[in-house]
């Protein structure tokens, strides 16, 4: 009987389930105190392994954890800023526009007036100079006419 | 309609929420992962007073990785692969091993397993009688420790956070087959450290 005890890999395997044992292996373990003892003392050790305590840490890992992670981009507090900055730029220039509106508009009229009467001389002193510049070549073809 | 409580949404809508901008909903990440994350920064450091900032350096990694995460496997498994590299790589910047070569590549028929109280099993003695009778849990608890980093990692994920091979392999890029070869020879170390426990007690 010992020279065909179970080697150490089916020992432990059979501690595990007896059905993976080949039918020869599991015939040998029903037949053999020593082999069932071994199997035994396997199977005793798997179960107090799964019983073992677990090691824990003293400290609360997920909140370490979660204090640590970068935090996410600002972005939407600085979407709400720029958003705010341009409401108010928005709402100065509506205020302005209808308080200063009216006479904004005069000056500017004012303005266009004063432009149109600069430009209306100058259009008419350029178009005076230029006649009378017609008229004096006019006159100077005239006496070299006559003394040719 | 209110949305469910973080508790219940799916690992999708989680990583959704958070990737919309909700951080707080990370904490349901934490809370989802942190028995595996503890569980193996305990094993693989030995040293106490680093083990709160690697916890901390694990989950500020997931968090700004995210955006990475695909879904090919478990969020857990994903913070878990996360964990045991970070680990990894706090090991290699003070030159300590997870795994020392020779234990790597150990034989299992090597003199120092030939040593061990094997006379026990054959005797009518019953050893799960006479360890159940004594502290099997602080026994079981000191011989886990007194394990390579590696093997004590592998055993917790699977005897206490109830892994499978195909997951442990996934968080910690070993193949399925080296993980059960370092299981087994991890469990047997435990066997023979609780055989010889029972030995000297019985003296
Ligand atoms: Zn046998």
């Amino acid at each position: 009987m010992t020279s065909s005890h179970l080697p150490e890999p089916a020992l432990q395997a059979a501690a595990e389930s007896l059905a993976s044992l080949p039918s020869a292996q599991a015939a040998h373990l029903h037949a053999c105190a020593q082999c069932q003892r071994q199997v035994a003392l396997y199977r005793q050790l798997y179960v107090a392994a799964a019983q073992l305590p677990p090691p824990v840490f003293n400290f609360d890992l997920t909140a370490k954890v979660l204090a640590q992670l970068p935090r996410p981009p600002a972005k939407p507090a600085f979407t709400w800023a720029l958003g705010l900055v341009a409401a108010l730029v928005a709402g100065v220039v509506v205020v302005f526009t209808l308080v200063f509106g009216g006479a904004l508009a005069q000056a500017m009229q004012g303005l266009f007036t004063v432009l149109g009467a600069g430009l209306g001389i100058g259009a008419a002193v350029l178009l005076a100079g230029q006649c009378l510049e017609l008229v004096a070549q006019h006159r100077q073809r005239m006496r070299l006419l006559a003394f040719s | 309609m209110s949305s469910p409580p973080a508790s219940l949404l799916t690992d999708q809508q989680l990583v959704a929420q958070i990737l919309g901008g909700n951080a707080a909903a990370f904490g349901q990440v934490v809370r989802r992962t942190e028995g595996l994350v503890t569980q193996m920064v305990f094993k693989m450091i030995r040293h106490p007073a680093d083990r709160p900032d690697l916890a901390q350096e694990i989950y500020l990694k997931a968090y700004k990785n995210l955006a990475g995460f695909k879904f090919q496997a478990k969020l857990s498994t994903w913070v878990g692969q996360i964990a045991y590299n970070t680990c990894l790589h706090y090991l290699e910047k003070k030159q300590l091993v997870l795994l020392d070569p020779t234990e790597a590549t150990a034989d299992e028929d090597a003199p120092n397993y030939r040593a061990a109280p094997t006379h026990l099993a054959s005797t009518d003695a019953d050893p799960e009688a006479a360890l159940f009778g004594r502290d099997l849990a602080d026994i079981l608890g000191a011989a886990i420790e007194q394990l390579p980093p590696l093997y004590r990692t592998l055993v917790s994920l699977y005897h206490q956070q109830e892994l499978s091979y195909e997951e442990i392999a996934q968080i910690t890029s070993l193949p399925d087959g080296t993980v059960k070869n370092y299981l087994f020879r991890a469990r047997k170390q435990l066997k023979l450290h609780l055989l010889a426990r029972y030995q000297r007690a019985d003296l």
